[in-house]
């Protein structure tokens, strides 16, 4: 089965972030449409009719979530992008904002108005800086056209838009360290409940959705919600990106409709297989924070309703970001959870106890197997340490954000897929891996 | 009345308690937590205190571990804080708490009072898992009396909090990120607040520390003696930490108070009891001899008193008397008796010293009240309560300069005792004064007699604060020498002029306050407990 490219089909259309391209590829009209001939509430009813869901990794209902905020505000309710996209091996909003950034700002303009916001934020990954400019000259053309501002389509309808650079932590992707840093404030993730829709930024009901879940939404009104409901799979319709990296011949993007797709066919038909020939080794299906794969399970159906989380599957993992990580036999598992706790213990925000001291820790011990200096007993202090921050086979969930499981359950995952690797490192005192670090 | 269960045990909803936590304290169920203080909001990010809460939800009754600092009872719940789940929890917190912090137990300060160590103890593993090189954070030196060992801190954050919610003054930031991330005073910001060692009482461990008390004492050494702050009328309610073996105070610390104080008390307040041990404490009745003072017994000191007003009154000159806002009510009742009933002098004044920077009042509510008497209000009342309508001292003055009141018997007891120039002048025509007081202070030079007294931590009493609330002070040991509690003393003089004041105790006095004072009916030490009561104005 092709691609089927909804949010990244006008991607190569040259110029198309200009706003007289955009507009002449069928821009602005659904926002128009929204505007013009919907209600607020009707806007929702048609996203929540079309099935679409959080493309964030959460993967929940995107217009149940906007039907959460208030009806009638009684102080400024507000809406945030959330384009601080920093999972490892998630590179698509980078280049939705980079490639196409008015087909955000109009999906952020019909969501603003559909939760009745005063303004919308995008926060924007400050490595993005890229994105980030050319995210402000399409707000500022967007401005220069009446679609973001005073009155917008005449409909009394005002609206501000805005970017805001993060400074670089990880942590200000999760959506209550979104806001706290929106405010000015360290990104330390706020206790939950109050939610968002509650309390969010500056003490007001705020929605925050992913670049990439906004991306949709002109698309949906435009076509309606049963046009978007009947692509792909029923349970999780619509189009997803997979943002393919590591040891293949050709990574990429691909949109591609869930549930379209096995994980098989994703590495081996559409990201051109494994380089050099060599084998398979493990595949990280989702950003660096869910549970890798190993080539015997990769014929599992690439949409979320197989995976554990979200939709209950068999795959004893969460779906995830569509960031696939494939690693060859080049690859040492104890090796690659070493870069991923380097990178996890170097962005925990340290607020609370579980995360702040277990993630450092663990990425000690890995350490040190890894370098030979591994002790017998390390694998199961390994496993119970990761277990006590979130455990992945028991009810444990102590830390206040999802950084703890996030680290914890790719610790536990990769251990109980490759268990025999590490003990190796122990007995034998060394990385038994002859690594090629050179990824091409 | 809506109810949920702890542990099986039913407990009504009280929303003014709010969380779990205060949920459980009030019915004997300790849910251990650091970062959760009652003056404080609630992070949750020790996540000590989690326990398994089930309950009901949109999607079904569910059951799931949950932090008891933010969550409110609801009708229906069900807390579990004895599970295997919660155990284990705790068990792994205390674990991940300790792995990086020092092994410096015997010579910490907090030892002996420290939720780290008793936690450990109760909660935690004998021994560690942990063979990593530990983060070592350094010793900071961040304000007037405040240190920071940065390497014993949890991070619970309490101690930026007050700062933000309570002080108001925001001097402390959190600093760096993840295991390495550091609480610190912000660039050229010192911890210098007027509140700031509350700081030190609400961190769980020992990574703040007073430096006024740091090595002085080990915490097992000291008993808390139930005590009010007499810095100034707000009537702070504390506790005096003194070693019975030497008899010395080593420290004041807040007691909760949710009418008066809260959790807090100001820095004034907290370092301001060190004239209790000072050098110029008056340890015995001293008599004026030429140009110096000597030493003498009661027996003689009392002579002289009786003398000293007879004198007067032969010359035709008038006794008057002083009340005073830092002694207590049973003594200001005893003392207005004395000159109404036995001197029988209607002259009676009360000094007070109010500062001129006004209340001073923070963002939490707490204020540093301007009138730095601790029992003025009450001097007030028990002059009423003997119905002696108080003379104003400028008046008094007027009248010693006059030459109408020539013997004058003074009320001291305030440590930081200055005379107005006013004063002064007019104390120094007096052909007799009689000064109780427990330093050699300024009122020295012009006095006749000093009597000594006792220091609020060394006698029975009552206080009543700026707001009419009466709280008890305890004694926690005799005052030095030969001094007594005041009450004893003023008794004492009464017998001297050939009057009865024949009280046993200060609680004795209290008794009779009770029925006489306006508003004080009811009023008993078993009434007023530790907490005080409110008298009708």
């Amino acid at each position: 089965m092709p691609e089927h490219r909804i949010i990244l089909k006008d991607v190569d259309v040259p110029n198309i972030q200009d706003i007289e391209v955009y507009i002449a590829n069928g821009g602005y009209r659904a926002a128009e449409k929204a505007l013009k001939t919907m209600t607020p509430d009707e806007v929702i009813k048609e996203v929540q009719d079309s099935g679409l869901a959080g493309r964030g990794g959460a993967w929940f209902p995107t217009g149940t979530k906007w039907s959460f905020m208030p009806k009638e505000p009684k102080v400024p309710s507000y809406l945030c992008v959330n384009a601080d996209e920093s999972e490892p091996g998630t590179f698509k909003d980078r280049q939705l904002i980079e490639k196409n950034p008015h087909q955000l700002v109009e999906g952020t303009i019909i969501a603003a108005y559909a939760i009745r916001a005063r303004a919308a934020y995008i926060y924007v990954r400050g490595e993005m800086a890229e994105g980030m400019r050319g995210l402000d000259r399409a707000i500022a053309q967007a401005y220069a056209k009446g679609y973001v501002g005073r009155n917008l389509f005449g409909k009394g309808y005002d609206l501000d838009l805005y970017t805001h650079p993060g400074a670089g932590a990880y942590i200000c992707g999760e959506e209550t360290g979104l806001m706290q840093s929106l405010e000015g404030k360290r990104a330390e993730p706020r206790v939950k409940p109050p939610f968002p829709a509650q309390r969010g930024i500056f003490g007001c009901p705020t929605t925050v959705n992913n670049v990439q879940t906004l991306s949709y939404v002109p698309h949906i009104v435009n076509n309606g919600a049963a046009w978007f409901k009947g692509i792909g799979n029923p349970k999780y319709p619509g189009t997803f990106i997979f943002c393919i990296s590591g040891h293949v011949r050709n990574p990429g993007l691909f949109e591609m409709e869930l549930g379209a797709a096995t994980m098989r066919q994703l590495i081996y038909d559409y990201a051109g297989g494994i380089r050099d020939g060599r084998e398979l080794k493990a595949v990280i299906p989702g950003g660096a924070s869910t549970l890798p794969m190993k080539p015997d399970q990769i014929d599992i159906v690439m949409s979320p309703d197989q995976f554990l989380l979200p939709g209950r599957g068999p795959f004893k993992g969460m779906f995830g970001t569509g960031g696939i990580i494939v690693m060859d036999e080049t690859a040492c598992a104890v090796d690659m959870l070493l870069n991923l706790m380097q990178f996890f213990a170097h962005e925990s925000c340290g607020q609370c106890t579980p995360c702040r001291e277990g993630a450092p820790w663990v990425r000690d011990v890995v350490k040190r197997i890894e370098h030979g200096q591994g002790r017998p007993g390390d694998i199961d202090l390994l496993l119970n340490v990761a277990d006590n921050v979130a455990g992945l086979l028991s009810p444990r969930y102590s830390t206040i954000c999802l950084f703890g499981p996030a680290f914890s359950y790719p610790t536990q995952g990769t251990i109980l897929a490759f268990r025999e690797e590490f003990e190796e490192h122990i007995r034998q005192g060394r990385c038994p891996i002859r690594k090629d670090k050179g990824i091409r | 009345m809506p109810t949920f269960t702890i542990d099986g045990k039913e407990i009504e909803i009280d929303p003014a308690l709010g969380n779990l936590i205060r949920h459980g304290t009030k019915h004997g169920i300790h849910i251990p937590h650091y970062c959760f203080h009652p003056g404080l909001s609630a992070p949750g990010n020790c996540r000590m205190c989690m326990v398994e809460v089930e309950s009901d939800t949109p999607a079904g009754r569910r059951k799931a571990l949950t932090t008891a600092c933010t969550t409110r009872p609801a009708p229906g719940m069900a807390v579990d804080t004895q599970s295997k789940l919660v155990k284990d929890t705790q068990k792994a917190v205390m674990e991940f708490l300790l792995i990086n912090h020092p092994l410096d137990c015997p010579v910490c300060d907090q030892a002996g009072e420290c939720d780290l160590q008793d936690f450990s103890y109760k909660y935690g593993s004998g021994d560690s898992r942990f063979q990593e090189a530990k983060v070592v954070q350094p010793k900071k030196d961040i304000g007037e009396h405040i240190l920071l060992y940065a390497d014993r801190c949890i991070r619970c954050t309490r101690c930026i909090r007050f700062c933000d919610e309570v002080s108001g003054t925001s001097e402390l930031g959190y600093f760096y990120r993840g295991v390495y991330n550091e609480i610190d005073v912000f660039p050229g910001v010192r911890l210098d607040n007027r509140l700031s060692g509350n700081t030190v009482d609400i961190c769980p461990v020992g990574a703040l520390l007073d430096k006024a008390f740091l090595f002085k004492q080990r915490v097992w050494f000291l008993d808390g003696v139930e005590s009010v702050c007499p810095g100034c009328s707000a009537g702070c309610n504390v506790r005096a930490d003194v070693n019975r073996d030497n008899n010395r105070v080593y420290r004041l610390k807040p007691r909760e108070n949710a009418e008066v104080n809260q959790f807090w008390m100001c820095d004034d307040g907290r370092h301001g009891w060190r004239y209790v041990h000072a050098d110029n404490r008056l340890t015995a009745p001293m008599l004026r001899s030429g140009e110096g003072w000597a030493a003498a017994a009661w027996e003689e000191a009392l002579g002289q008193v009786r003398q000293g007003f007879e004198g007067v009154r032969a010359g035709g000159g008038a006794v008057a008397g002083v009340l005073s806002g830092h002694l207590t009510n049973e003594e200001n009742y005893l003392f207005a008796r004395l000159m109404k009933e036995v001197v029988g002098s209607e002259k009676v004044g009360l000094r007070t010293r109010v500062s001129e920077e006004g209340d001073v009042k923070f963002k939490g509510g707490f204020t540093i009240r301007a009138d730095k008497s601790p029992n003025s209000r009450g001097a007030r009342d028990m002059a009423a309560a003997v119905g002696l309508t108080l003379t104003e001292m400028p008046d008094l003055l007027r009248q010693i300069e006059g030459g109408t009141v020539q013997g004058l018997y003074l009320l001291g007891g305030d440590p930081a005792e200055g005379l107005t120039e006013a004063e002064r002048s007019a104390f120094g025509r007096l052909k007799f004064l009689v000064v109780q007081d427990i330093l050699t202070s300024g009122l020295a030079p012009v006095a006749h007699v000093l009597l000594p007294g006792a220091a609020f931590v060394e006698k029975e009493g009552t206080f009543t604060n700026c707001a009419g609330r009466v709280q008890r002070l305890c004694r926690a040991f005799p005052p030095p020498g030969e001094a007594k509690a005041d009450w004893e003393i003023v008794r004492d003089v009464a017998g001297a002029l050939g009057g009865r004041l024949d009280f046993a105790s200060a609680r004795e006095v209290m008794e009779e306050v009770a029925q006489k004072a306006p508003g004080y009916a009811g009023v008993t030490y078993e009434a007023l407990g530790s907490a005080g009561m409110t008298v009708s104005s």
